[in-house]
């Protein structure tokens, strides 16, 4: 999705936007923060969330057991 | 004035025999092996290994590319002490692909100034100059954009066995010109078999990447799990190997976000066996007792050096990184696929051999790639001009 706004006319223009240094810092905190690790849907879905807390609580098991 | 007598006699059957010995053998040419970053010199350094193994009088030239360059000086130290034999800028490179006093021309990386020449008819159906022969970078998850810079090379060896027909299905028709294709690369040669002294080593080594795993959290799993497997064995020393240091390679194709290094500040104290080091591959090959990678090369590098491997894909926001499914696609079938718990608990899978075959080729790749080398320059048609 964003690949294809980025080579749109609108994304290139919004682009261009986000230089100007007065006015472009609102779209380039945005654009950051849409990029951001935090923000990434794929770390909502269950399966994805079960998968974390699986390695967690193997890990943690091991290391509770080496104390 | 003829040869009558018995010394001008012997004289001239010793100049006939020379002339004969020199029409059979042509004067020897060098290959040259190209390289730019630490991934390109790793992969010329073993090639030139494997074709003096191949044939020990072969003239191998280390030439190094400088327009796309990523080297640091501790790296070009470390990797190629005694230095370049040649160097090369774009125009240089270019000159060299008509150079009719080199014999090959082998790289791991088609490098843009090669494009326009290999694209060019003319060039590439010309005679007296230099075989381009193309090997993939390394373990290649999306090979496609690979097989199509790669199409208008004299001839490309590729890896594992099924990348051949892969390669042949998308190329096609769409190279015109005398190509071979192989199977092979000097990074995936089979293993003779386990190291002599393997049941005394005790090193365990993580060799890091650049790109996997890709979060912070995922990173920051992988140094507790290492901090977690070097508690549990406190007899063993448990190294990190950089594959760069932070301040190194920022001009690499593969750009590293988060530093180990930087990373084990944040973790407060470690077991005093979890080591990090930046030593080449090679020197950790030979103390490693085993190794542990997550989507790197390396996993090859221990599997060519015999030693036991666990690739693990299960870390924390593995499903964030895109070269896990590829990783996984790949090594499926190898045996060398390890649980979250079997990699704590350090055991690895057995090998499979069977998907060791299709994978790393037979140790006569240095002769193979000189006999593509030979009937290149034997072939029918060539543009012969001056």
């Amino acid at each position: 999705m964003i690949g294809k706004l980025k080579n749109s006319r609108t994304g290139k223009r919004l682009y261009r936007f986000s230089r100007r240094p007065a006015v472009g810092w609102p779209i380039r905190s945005l654009a950051r923060f849409l990029q951001s690790e935090h923000f990434q849907p794929s770390h909502f879905y269950p399966a994805n969330r079960a998968h974390n807390r699986r390695v967690s609580e193997q890990l943690e098991r091991f290391e509770a057991a080496l104390k | 004035m003829n040869a009558t007598g018995p010394r001008q006699k012997s004289l001239a059957l010793v100049r006939s025999r020379r002339r004969a010995e020199q029409g059979r053998t042509p004067a020897r040419r060098p290959i040259v092996i190209l390289f730019s970053d630490d991934s390109t010199l790793i992969f010329a350094r073993r090639m030139r290994e494997v074709l003096q193994a191949a044939e020990p009088d072969c003239l191998v030239e280390m030439a190094w590319f400088t327009d796309e360059s990523a080297l640091s000086y501790r790296q070009i130290t470390q990797l190629l002490p005694q230095g370049p034999d040649r160097v090369l800028g774009g125009k240089q490179l270019v000159s060299l692909m008509r150079d009719p006093s080199v014999s090959a021309i082998f790289t791991s990386r088609v490098y843009r100034a090669m494009q326009r020449p290999l694209n060019s008819p003319v060039a590439r159906w010309s005679g007296n100059r230099p075989c381009i022969l193309s090997f993939l970078g390394g373990l290649d998850f999306f090979p496609a954009q690979g097989f199509a810079r790669r199409r208008n090379c004299d001839a490309v060896y590729l890896f594992p066995r099924a990348a051949i027909d892969a390669y042949r299905e998308q190329v096609g028709q769409s190279t015109q010109g005398w190509q071979e294709t192989g199977f092979g690369h000097p990074s995936v040669i089979r293993p003779a078999g386990p190291p002599a002294d393997l049941a005394e080593r005790r090193d365990i080594y993580f060799f890091t990447q650049a790109l996997s795993p890709s979060t912070l959290r995922g990173r920051l799993h992988m140094l507790r799990v290492m901090a977690a497997i070097a508690r549990a064995n406190p007899e063993r020393r448990v190294f990190i190997k950089l594959r760069h240091l932070p301040s190194e390679n920022r001009r690499h194709l593969h750009l590293e976000k988060h530093d180990y290094p930087g990373l084990m500040e944040r973790l407060g104290p470690l077991p005093s066996n979890l080591l990090l080091t930046d030593i080449t591959m090679e020197e950790a090959l030979e103390t490693a007792a085993l190794g542990i990678t997550c989507t790197s090369t390396a996993a090859m590098d221990l599997l060519r050096a015999g030693l036991p491997a666990m690739v693990y894909l299960d870390f924390v926001d593995a499903y964030r990184d895109p070269l896990v499914p590829p990783m996984r696609k790949m090594f499926q079938g190898s045996g060398i696929i390890t649980s979250t718990e079997d990699l704590l608990h350090l055991k690895p899978g057995a090998l499979n051999p069977q998907w060791l075959e299709d994978m790393f080729c037979p140790d006569d790749l240095g002769a193979r790639v000189l006999k593509t080398v030979d009937r290149f320059h034997a072939r029918d048609f060539q543009i012969r001009r001056g």
